[in-house]
């Protein structure tokens, strides 16, 4: 999972203003944060980190990261607590909580240290609505008004969605690509063999290998539908699994033109690379690829849930259904409340925090 | 003479005006601009184009559907209190909410601008919603286009193009992604895939013998990679203009099935046909659409080139001896049996069409491509082949979403084959019904 989710602590900015980290785990027998501190999870953020074995509050504009366990129902929790203050005078808190031994507690921790350190320098407003609100991974927004009148905002709520980091994203459409290459060397060297026999120049060999690049590209030989339905039906598949990836449309189209020059060259050793394939497969993939995809997320939207509405979207877009249901099995979501805390409710916590220690 | 001047000026320079003190900002006007800049840019990164014009904004995005969002915030000062009333427009689900500020506080604007750009927000932001939960607003779709059936028959000026006596169904569709047609918005820039054409169709053979095949078919994509929309409206009249530079495939052959539908097969060994792929790599387009009181009207051009497979009326009429003596350009390895050529393709089309004239939908189109070959590997053998199809048509809506159509199509090919000339006529009548949907 660390290899999955390697959103890693790396992405924390690194502040002008030194500020200080105190830990405490709450819950005894319940170590987490000094599990990761001793990993060494806190070190990017190049502040001093104190590991606080029994219940001294912070100084100064530190952060005060706690943990706690809970149980509720079948699952037991871990709750997550980080009190701050701002160079606007601001105190604020984050509180989330994941399931225990989550593998997503390392990231969700390095999200929700990320936005503390954006909001040490700046109003955590802004922090709250302009930066997290407007990434993608945050999939809901809400906020709580001050009891006492529609006048002020008392904390957000977000919704945040963590998924595969972008490299796995990347050996995820390699290994795609390969598994969907296998399946074509499959077709072509047992059940078609007879007919793509006719056109085969090459041996596994060295010296055939060296003359297969040698003698370059060409205008194959093959029949017409093969030319223009298979290849650009392949193309489309390549682009769609980069495109349900998490890569754009230019990405997209880089990873159909390396998957087809890798069956030129690979997968159709035997024959000479065929410049129109290599035409006509990226190419293909980008145009069909792409207005089936649209179409395929505008059916989502617009059809009834349902077998109909599984089986279109599947046909159109294959690749997508099938990543996403990946992206489900790896991916998980954790709600993230951020409050405004008046110094007097920030003591009071501290109090409490005190009393259950 | 200067006291003329001079007394003029001293009164300009020393009216009340020119003493006074620059006047009071509008904290609730600046608070109000603070809310829809900060509501845009949050929502600019989520993919939305946004457009603010006086006390509203519009935001639109397109990503394979078409999600629209209206925000008006009027202010009102009502004694010690600031009233916002805001109104939030997405995806015709109409939400308003009233904030009210003390304006005695000095802070108040941020606090205004902060509550009420979180309560956008939060409006805003759900992933997931469908239209099949929207049963009682109008959300838009950005596609239109049409399915069809009918029945289809070809002959040409000889004999009857393949064994086509008898006619054949026909089905076909044609949809149109066009999301930004919907935001009437005077001017918008078009990236990829914001606007993409669909047209697909297809004959089988009416033989019993031969139903178990589909014989002709037809799909052209087209997809723009950058271009602008423009919109203007002038009383219950529209004018709309899409034109930029798209990419698309066009594909057309007479037959299925390799194994049958080859030039040496019967079918084809006799009959002149033509079977082309092309991928128009960069293709011009541009699309004019007139709506007033008396009906719709349309323009539309594309013009483009890009490599091509293509077949030649010289490549029919060969027995198995014949194959040995063909021109190298024709592709085939022995027993492939293909009449292909590799070839550069120049394609061209134009159509107009009045929509809803009466009840009438007529529509006159013109398709020309030229194809020339462009193998580099064949030196001394050349060839050309053009191709042009004109296509009047004459529908009557028989409902509003119904529509009885009768396409004519006459199919023009001209082939060279190292200075040897061939050409050929095709006829063709369909008789359709189509249900449009908009």
């Amino acid at each position: 999972m660390a290899f999955i989710f390697s959103f890693g602590a790396n992405a924390f900015p690194a502040g002008d203003e030194p500020f200080s980290i105190a830990l405490l785990d709450t819950t005894a027998g319940f170590t987490v944060l000094r599990d990761l501190n001793n990993e060494g999870f806190f070190e990017p953020m190049r502040a001093p980190v104190t590991y606080l074995t029994a219940p001294t509050p912070p100084v100064g504009s530190g952060f005060f990261l706690t943990s706690a366990l809970t149980s509720s129902n079948e699952n037991d929790m871990a709750n997550f607590s980080l009190l701050g203050k701002n160079s606007l005078d601001q105190n604020f808190r984050f509180a989330w909580q994941v399931e225990k031994g989550s593998g997503i507690t390392e990231d969700a921790l390095s999200r929700v240290l990320d936005l503390a350190v954006q909001a040490r320098t700046g109003d955590v407003n802004g922090v709250a609505l302009d930066n997290a609100v407007s990434r993608s991974d945050v999939t809901g927004f809400s906020f709580t008004f001050n009891s006492d009148g529609e006048e002020a905002i008392s904390g957000y709520s977000l919704s945040m969605n963590i998924g595969p980091s972008q490299r796995h994203y990347f050996w995820r459409t390699f290994g795609e690509l390969m598994f969907l290459n296998s399946l074509g060397v499959l077709n072509y060297f047992l059940i078609q063999r007879e007919d793509n026999m006719v056109d085969w120049e090459y041996k596994l060999n060295r010296e055939d290998a060296r003359k297969k690049i040698t003698d370059g590209w060409c205008l194959d030989t093959n029949n017409f539908r093969t030319n223009s339905i298979y290849h650009i039906y392949s193309g489309i598949i390549y682009y769609q699994t980069a495109r349900s990836n998490n890569y754009g449309p230019w990405g997209s189209f880089v990873w159909t033109f390396a998957a087809s020059t890798f069956w030129e060259y690979i997968g159709e050793y035997r024959e000479q690379v065929s410049t129109n394939d290599q035409i006509f497969t990226p190419m293909g993939g980008v145009i069909f690829g792409e207005g089936l995809r649209q179409l395929g997320l505008w059916a989502e939207r617009s059809m009834p849930r349902g077998f109909a509405r599984g089986l279109v979207c599947f046909v159109l877009d294959p690749m997508r259904i099938v990543n996403r249901q990946l992206d489900r099995w790896v991916g998980e979501s954790f709600v993230v409340n951020v409050n405004f805390v008046n110094p007097a409710q920030s003591m009071i916590s501290k109090a409490v925090l005190e009393g259950r220690r | 003479m200067k006291k003329i001047f001079f007394i003029p000026l001293m009164i300009a320079v020393l009216s009340p005006q020119a003493f006074a003190q620059n006047p009071p900002r509008d904290a609730d006007a600046e608070a109000v601009r603070a809310m829809y800049t900060r509501y845009s840019n949050v929502i600019k990164k989520r993919g939305f184009t946004c457009f603010q014009g006086g006390e509203n904004l519009r935001a639109f995005r397109f990503s394979g559907d078409y999600d629209e969002i209206q925000v008006s915030i009027a202010r009102e000062k009502k004694n010690r209190a600031t009233e916002f009333r805001t109104t939030l427009t997405k995806n015709g689900r109409i939400e308003e909410r009233v904030f009210s500020f003390n304006n005695t506080n000095p802070n108040y604007p941020v606090t205004a601008v902060n509550t009420v750009v979180a309560w956008l927000l939060s409006r805003t932001i759900m992933e997931g919603e469908s239209r099949g939960e929207s049963e009682n607003r109008e959300w838009k779709s950005p596609y239109y286009g049409w399915f069809a059936a009918g029945y289809h028959r070809a002959h040409d000026t000889v004999k009857i193009y393949p064994e086509k006596r008898e006619g054949g169904y026909y089905f076909g569709m044609s949809a149109t992604y066009d999301p930004s047609r919907l935001t009437e918005q005077p001017y918008m820039p078009l990236r990829f895939g914001d606007y993409m054409t669909m047209d697909i169709w297809a004959v089988a053979d009416t033989a019993p013998e031969r139903r178990n095949y589909v014989n002709e078919h037809f799909f052209n994509f087209d997809i723009m990679f950058y271009g602008s929309h423009r919109f203007t409206r002038s009383g219950q009249s529209t004018r709309r203009v899409v034109y930029g530079f798209y990419t698309g495939m066009e594909f057309f052959r007479p037959g299925w099935k390799d194994n049958v539908l080859l030039w040496s097969h019967d079918l084809y060994r006799d009959q002149p046909h033509i079977q082309y792929m092309i991928w128009r790599a960069v293709g011009w387009g541009l699309t004019a659409q007139w709506n007033n009181s008396t009906g719709s009207y349309s323009a539309s051009f594309m013009a483009g080139l890009g490599p091509s497979i293509n077949s030649s009326l010289f490549a029919i009429s060969w027995d198995a001896q014949d194959e040995q003596n063909r021109s190298p350009l024709f592709q085939s390895l022995t027993g492939s049996k293909q009449n292909y050529y590799y070839s550069t393709a120049y394609p061209v089309s134009a159509m107009l069409a009045a929509e809803r004239l009466w009840r009438l939908r007529l529509s006159m189109g013109y398709n020309f491509c030229f194809f020339l070959s462009s193998d580099p590997a064949i030196k001394g053998e050349w060839a050309w082949d053009i191709l042009q199809i004109f296509k009047p048509s004459a529908g009557v809506y028989l409902l509003d979403n119904l529509m009885l159509n009768f396409n004519y199509e006459r199919w023009y090919v001209h082939s060279m084959l190292n200075g040897d000339h061939l050409s050929h006529t095709w006829n063709r009548l369909l008789m359709e019904l189509r249900y449009v949907v908009r």
